[in-house]
């Protein structure tokens, strides 16, 4: 079977892309094989486990659950673009503090699930942290202290990336 | 207290960096040079005979390199997979396990054929047209089923799918006479359901074969670099000094990425045939067919009492559901589960049989807590049941049978030995920290509102820091040897044995060696995870990394210092009793003004060699080994408080408090986070998580779709502490944490939803505590009352 390749072009961790992708591609494996961009996993094959999570335009998607075409023109946020030049988002530095990662498998998937729920929430008190933490699996921490971390954040007043 | 006082500090991780930023690397991370991809073709029968296998249409689909079944592997050449573990006596071998099913498969999941291909997505597509015809033989799935007369046979080599009977404590035939002055003789039957460890990264792996060397590197993310180099080349015949094993960052393992695994042979034989790189990593549904799964056990269980709450009596037996074949610890784990069987309690009279049972399923092995969380549930749900039918408050029945601080060292019911505890202590603080009294009163007042609300209590006691137990059959070291040089900067590096899957030996290991040669701990560097730079080692499991290696590393940190000091006072020409040591800087006692050397200059003239003290080898490196005599105990109270939804038999957990005695802590931060995760899988099991088989033995629970991981918002906020009781056996006087907190919760909180449900009748249930199975009990218990109404009514 010899599918034709699609041309995607879209921006990635701030930087123009250009690719041809298989049309059943999904974005997480592109990312992870044609990008060498490894940070997000793939935990669950089902949407469940959200290790796989990346910012397209801003918003948190599940890279599983979408196809790599449908990231054309988008612009495309992973963890390997979410520190800055001056060192770790406040997400980062906060799950840090708090130990709220342990294997570290799921923790790129908190990162972007968090930075998008402080830019997207209009309030994040414990109940709305964890709601908002429903479609991401951690099996080290028990959630408390990567709760923690993200209240501090937004008890800061810092708004997502 | 000094700047290189680590120990006790919360220092922050400093592994964190790289796992924050995408910067880590896991096995399916990691792209040799040449690398090809696999996709196993498993079986979909439970139970059946291969008849034929065509894999014509898959060697050519595009991309495919090459597809192997067993015939490829003729004899010998097929990997038969060792077991780490045989119980001693009472096993003699074990059921053969190939790498590739050969003629037969017993379990859904089992590997039948292997597609090799240029990319990931050319192997899977390739593995849909190979071609197996089965010729389906019945199934069984349930312990006590296989064990049933007629019951369908697994392996001719072992009749009646028994595979062991093991054996601890008094006799079992002794009961009776044991219970003679009992007031209070009950018999419960508990399931410990089948749950699986569930890391978020599956098992990957990636065999490399060099032909010109005859040198295998291996990579996966394992807990135990060393047991799965030795049982690869008892598998593959490639000679273990050949045999590198990496580890690299490990996503979670629980216990389930210890042993050596079916797919770590087969991609090294295939590696070897081909001469290439080829890795191969789990789907989830993989995860759930063929990663072992844990607990599996139906317990019987008879105590006795006396009218004043004094167990006097327990027999237990105990039906461990090994799956199809024995797992790497697969026979020890539910063992061990004997040890632990009698609690924190003193009885006189306790005996456990364990009966090893074959089936149709997945294998079982250590899941965090293995062995101790299936004790810990049934004893707690014994006196329980003792307490309640006494109409005793549970905290009293446990007061008046706990083992007490004076007795230790203390040689439980079953003949284990206890190094040191102090049970009362913890239960105390946890009570104080719900404010008991008070709970009991907003009980009482919800109980007149017609409320569900519940107290339940889970105490523990547990074996850790493995220690010596040729008894039970375990041939592998139980020391922990600690190689550590310092470098011509005076830089440190230790190698350590044991191999991090998120807990922190990076930083925990590297306190323990700064604060005892007194340097930043910066300028500590841990090694671990590559049998090619720690040649000896045991592994992480059993809560053992800081009481072992850690202990390990502390006293190679003393034997390097030692060696330092010496060379010092040969510099300074002094005796060893005038040295000072302030500030990484040796000095001369009394002579402030006197030379210094820093022990980076002491560490550049031991890698020069030259002017040491007569007849010292140069460089300051040594080795430090920790010999684990014994097994530390720790110990500790966990408290629920539940209210039920009666109309749909949901639970809220409205209070979880757990008391920990893990000895003496090293980082308070990390073993809050180890206590944290625990908790969240032992909720797992006791409310949401079931491995579950129909009728025919087909799993029905092989997604996150059917298995229930608990999400944040379903946790209740944990409230945690520790008493500190010193094990006395190890020079750190750590007892070990990586699995208190999964121990707990079953029994809590199991505990507490039956004092709220027992007013309306319900005596017993059984995990996972589903909405559905509380709604059920409730039900069935107020159709069973109306029936004895209706009955006293025709009496009358």
């Amino acid at each position: 079977m010899k599918t034709a390749l699609v041309p995607i072009s879209f921006v990635l961790n701030g930087r123009p892309v250009q690719a041809e992708v298989e049309p059943r591609a999904l974005l997480v494996h592109h990312l992870r094989e044609d990008h060498r961009l490894v940070g997000a996993h793939v935990g669950c094959d089902t949407s469940q486990c959200g290790a796989c999570a990346v910012l397209l335009n801003g918003r948190a998607v599940k890279a599983c659950t979408l196809l790599a075409v449908q990231a054309d023109g988008a612009d495309i946020v992973t963890i390997e673009g979410v520190a800055g030049p001056d060192g770790l988002h406040p997400v980062q530095e906060a799950l840090h503090r708090h130990h709220g990662l342990q294997c570290g498998f799921c923790t790129p998937g908190m990162v972007i699930c968090a930075i998008d729920m402080l830019a997207t929430e209009e309030s994040l008190d414990e109940s709305t942290i964890r709601h908002g933490l429903a479609g991401n699996i951690c099996r080290c921490t028990g959630y408390q202290t990567i709760v923690d971390a993200i209240a501090e954040v937004a008890a800061s007043g810092t708004k997502g990336a | 207290m000094t700047a290189t006082d680590y120990i006790g500090r919360p220092v922050l991780r400093r592994e964190d960096h790289r796992f924050l930023t995408g910067g880590a690397r896991y096995t399916e991370d990691i792209v040799p040079t040449g690398l090809l991809y696999t996709s196993i073709v498993r079986s979909t029968e439970a139970h059946a005979d291969i008849v034929s296998i065509d894999t014509s249409a898959a060697a050519r689909a595009p991309g495919v390199v090459a597809v192997f079944t067993e015939a490829d592997f003729p004899g010998e050449e097929l990997p038969v997979i060792p077991t780490d573990w045989i119980p001693a006596g009472v096993m003699t071998h074990i059921p053969t396990r190939y790498a590739l099913a050969r003629d037969r498969v017993r379990f859904v999941g089992e590997a039948v054929a292997i597609v090799v291909a240029e990319t990931r997505p050319q192997a899977d597509d390739a593995a849909a047209l190979v071609a197996i015809s089965y010729d389906p033989r019945p199934a069984v799935a349930g312990q006590e089923a296989a064990l049933q007369p007629g019951a369908p046979l697994l392996h001719e080599d072992f009749p009646g799918n028994y595979a062991f009977l093991w054996h601890m404590g008094a006799p079992h035939e002794d009961y009776d006479t044991a219970a003679a002055g009992a007031d209070v003789v009950l018999e419960l039957r508990l399931e410990n359901q089948r749950i699986t460890a569930a890391s978020m990264e599956g098992r990957a792996v990636i065999a490399d074969y060099d032909p010109s060397t005859g040198r295998l590197k291996l990579t996966t993310g394992t807990q135990n670099i060393h047991v799965v180099r030795r049982n690869l080349s008892l598998a593959t015949g490639i000679p273990e000094h050949l045999v590198q094993v990496v580890a690299p960052a490990v996503g979670g393992g629980f216990g389930a990425k210890l042993c050596l695994y079916p797919e770590d042979a087969l991609l090294t034989v295939v590696s070897r045939r081909l001469g290439r790189p080829v890795r191969w990593a789990q789907t989830r549904t993989e995860d759930f067919t063929s990663t072992s799964h844990g607990r599996d056990h139906v317990e019987y269980v008879k105590v006795a009492a006396t009218r004043d709450g004094k167990i006097i009596a327990l027999n237990i037996d105990s039906y461990a559901n090994c799956g199809a074949y024995i797992s790497g610890m697969g026979a020890g784990i539910p063992t061990v589960f004997s040890l632990m069987a009698s609690g924190c309690y003193s009885i006189p009279h306790a005996s456990v049989n364990v009966h090893g049972c074959l089936t149709n399923t997945t294998t079982t092995e250590t899941y965090r807590g293995a062995g101790r969380p299936e004790a810990a549930y049934l004893i707690e749900r014994a006196v329980d049941a003792v307490a309640a039918k006494l109409e005793m408050d549970p905290v009293e029945i446990r007061r008046r049978n706990f083992v007490q601080p004076d007795q230790f060292p203390f040689l439980n019911g079953v003949g284990f030995p206890l190094d040191s505890g102090e049970y009362e202590r913890g239960l105390d603080l946890a009570l104080e920290m719900l404010d008991y009294g008070a709970a009991r009163k907003a009980q009482a007042e919800a109980r007149n509102e017609g409320r569900l609300v519940g107290i339940g209590i889970g105490s523990y006691v547990e074996f850790c820091g493995f220690g010596e137990c040729s008894f039970l059959g375990f041939d592998r070291p139980s020391y922990e040897q600690v190689v550590m040089s310092a470098s011509r900067t005076g830089k440190i590096s230790a190698q350590v044995g044991i191999v991090a899957a998120g807990q922190g030996h990076e930083t925990t290991i590297a306190q323990v060696v700064a604060e005892e040669l007194g340097l930043p701990i910066d300028d500590v560097d841990i090694l671990q995870g590559d049998t090619d730079i720690v040649h000896y080692g045991t592994g992480t499991f059993n809560s053992r990394s800081i009481s072992n290696a850690g202990s390990g590393a502390k006293i190679a940190a003393r034997k390097l210092m030692e060696k330092a000091r010496a060379i010092a006072a040969h510099q300074l020409e002094c005796n060893d009793d005038d040295l000072v040591y302030e500030n990484a800087t040796f000095g001369v006692k009394g002579v402030p003004a006197g030379p210094k050397l820093t022990f980076a200059e002491v560490s550049q003239e031991a890698v020069r060699g030259v002017r040491l003290p007569e007849g010292m080898d140069p460089t300051l490196k040594v080795i430090g080994t920790y010999k684990a005599e014994r097994f530390t105990s720790p110990f500790g109270s966990h408290v629920a408080m539940v209210e039920i939804d009666p109309d749909t038999g949901a639970i809220d957990v409205v209070r979880y408090i757990a008391v920990d005695d893990c000895g003496n802590i090293v980082n308070p931060l990390l073993v809050t986070g180890q206590v944290h995760g625990g908790i969240a899988q032992g909720i797992g099991q006791t409310l949401f998580e079931h491995i579950t088989f129909d009728d025919n033995a087909q799993p029905t629970s092989g997604s996150f779709m059917e298995y229930c991981l608990p999400k944040a918002h379903q946790m209740p906020h944990m409230e945690t502490a520790h008493t500190v009781t010193p094990s006395p056996l190890n020079p750190l006087g750590a007892k070990g944490i990586g699995e208190s907190g999964v121990i707990g919760p079953p029994p809590a909180i199991t505990n507490a939803v039956l004092d709220a449900l027992r007013p309306l009748g319900v005596t017993h249930i059984d995990m996972p505590l589903t909405p559905a199975r509380v709604w059920a009990a409730i039900r069935e218990a107020q159709v069973t009352k109306e029936a004895q109404a209706v009955i006293k009514e025709t009496q009358r």
